[in-house]
C-alpha cells in the first residue's frame, strides 16, 4: 500500500521502530484473511490456509442469515471438517432486554459462535456482530476452547450474549468452517475477518 | 510480511476536563473500528455517556445490555435514544477507579446497512456489562463523538481509536 500521508505519532513509548507504522499498532495482532459474501447463495465460509505461527486466533464478523422464519439464529463453527458430535456446543450468559438467561448445551456437531440476524426481507439492514476467540489452536495436547461475545438488535431479534464452548479433540486446527445453524445461506455483504494473536 | 491487524489511529489523554472527544476524519480503508477507553467523570456520582455517529443526535439509536452487579443480573432494551449510551462512568467519590470499556464497530464504512456496536464494560468497583447497540442509519460512519452527559470526562481519562484491517 502506498504511503499517501504522514502524521507525527502521538504515542510516546520510547521504543524505536523501522516501520512507517512506528509503534502505532498492536504487534501481537495480525491480519490473516477476510471473506465477504456476494449474493445470497453462500452456505458456508471456510478459512483453510491458517498459519501455524500464532498462539490464538480471532474471528470478527458481521452476519445475516437468509432465514425468514426465526427472529435470530446461531452462527456455528466446525474445525478440520469434523461434523461428528465432538463439540461442547455452548455455555452462555444472555440478555434479551427482558430476562437474563444462562444455559448449557452439550455434545453437538458444531460449536456456537454468536448470532446471525434473520428475516432479511423485513429487516434488510440489520446484521449480527461479534468476536470469536480460539485459544491454543495448534496445541496438540489440549482440547480447543472457544469464547465469543456477540449481539444483534432489531425489533424482533434482541440479544447480547457471551459464550464458551470447546472442540473436544486435541488435533491442531487447520481449517475453520462458519455457517448458519439452520444451514441456510448468508445474505450479501456479510464479512468474516481472521486474525492471528502471537 | 504479516500485516498488523490492529492499528492505532489516535490516542487522547485528557489534561483538562472535556465533555466530548470527536473523531472527525476517519480513514475509510479499515474493516472495523475499535475504541477503548479508560475514563472517569467530574460528577460526584456516576454519569452516562456514549457514542454518536456523523453528528446525529436524533432518536436513532437502540441498545440491549446485560449487567452483572455482583449479586444480581439484569437485562434491558432501550430504543429511540439520542445516542448510543455505552458508558457509566465513576466520579471522584469512587477513588482510584476508572471505567474500562471497548467498543467494536463492525463494517463502519458500509453503505446501505445499519451499524452495530458490540461493547464490553468493566467497572470493577460496581458492575460488568455487555451491550449490543445499533445506529439505525445506513450511511457510512465518517465521524464519531464520545460524549458525557451533564458533566465532563476528568483529567487522566484516555481514549484510543483503532483501525482493524
Amino acid at each position: 500500500m502506498a504511503v499517501t500521508s504522514m502524521n507525527r505519532s502521538t504515542v510516546l513509548n520510547g521504543r524505536k521502530y523501522q516501520s512507517f507504522l512506528a509503534g502505532n499498532y498492536r504487534e501481537s495482532f495480525e491480519f490473516i484473511e477476510r471473506q465477504t459474501t456476494v449474493g445470497t447463495s453462500t452456505l458456508s465460509v471456510t478459512f483453510s490456509s491458517i498459519p501455524t505461527n500464532y498462539t490464538n486466533l480471532v474471528i470478527r464478523y458481521y452476519t445475516q442469515s437468509q432465514n425468514e422464519i426465526s427472529t435470530q439464529e446461531a452462527l456455528v463453527l466446525q474445525f478440520n471438517n469434523d461434523t461428528a458430535n465432538n463439540y461442547t456446543r455452548i455455555h452462555f450468559l444472555q440478555g434479551n432486554g427482558t430476562t437474563p438467561a444462562a444455559g448449557y448445551s452439550g455434545a453437538a456437531g458444531a460449536i456456537w459462535g454468536g448470532r446471525s440476524a434473520c428475516q432479511p426481507s423485513q429487516y434488510p439492514n440489520t446484521y449480527g456482530v461479534g468476536e470469536i476467540y480460539l485459544f491454543n489452536y495448534r496445541d496438540v495436547s489440549k482440547k480447543k476452547m472457544v469464547m465469543s461475545y456477540s449481539g444483534m438488535e432489531n425489533n424482533v431479534g434482541i440479544d447480547t450474549i457471551i459464550s464458551t464452548g470447546s472442540w473436544n479433540i486435541t488435533n491442531a486446527i487447520n481449517s475453520i468452517t462458519i455457517k448458519n445453524d439452520s444451514g441456510l445461506a448468508f445474505s450479501a455483504s456479510c464479512f468474516f475477518g481472521l486474525y492471528g494473536v502471537k | 510480511m504479516p500485516q498488523p491487524g490492529h492499528v492505532l489511529i489516535r490516542e487522547d489523554i485528557l489534561t483538562s476536563p472535556t465533555s466530548n472527544i470527536v473523531y472527525s476524519t476517519l480513514p475509510n480503508f479499515y474493516s472495523d473500528l475499535v475504541i477503548d477507553v479508560s475514563v472517569k467523570s467530574t460528577f460526584s456520582g456516576r454519569t452516562d455517556g456514549g457514542l454518536r455517529f456523523n453528528g446525529d443526535s436524533g432518536n436513532n439509536y437502540e441498545r440491549v445490555y446485560l449487567v452483572s452487579g455482583g449479586v444480581t443480573t439484569f437485562t434491558t432494551r432501550i430504543g429511540n435514544q439520542n445516542g448510543l449510551y455505552l458508558l457509566y462512568t465513576p466520579g471522584p467519590n469512587v477513588p482510584f477507579t476508572m471505567e474500562q470499556s471497548e467498543f467494536n464497530i463492525q463494517n463502519y464504512n458500509i453503505n446501505g446497512k445499519f451499524k452495530s456496536v458490540n461493547s464490553i464494560l468493566n467497572d470493577a468497583s460496581q458492575q460488568s456489562t455487555v451491550i449490543n447497540g445499533t445506529w439505525k442509519n445506513t450511511s457510512p460512519i465518517t465521524s464519531i463523538t464520545i460524549f458525557a452527559i451533564t458533566y465532563t470526562f476528568d483529567v487522566g481519562s484516555r481514549f484510543r481509536l483503532w483501525g482493524i484491517l
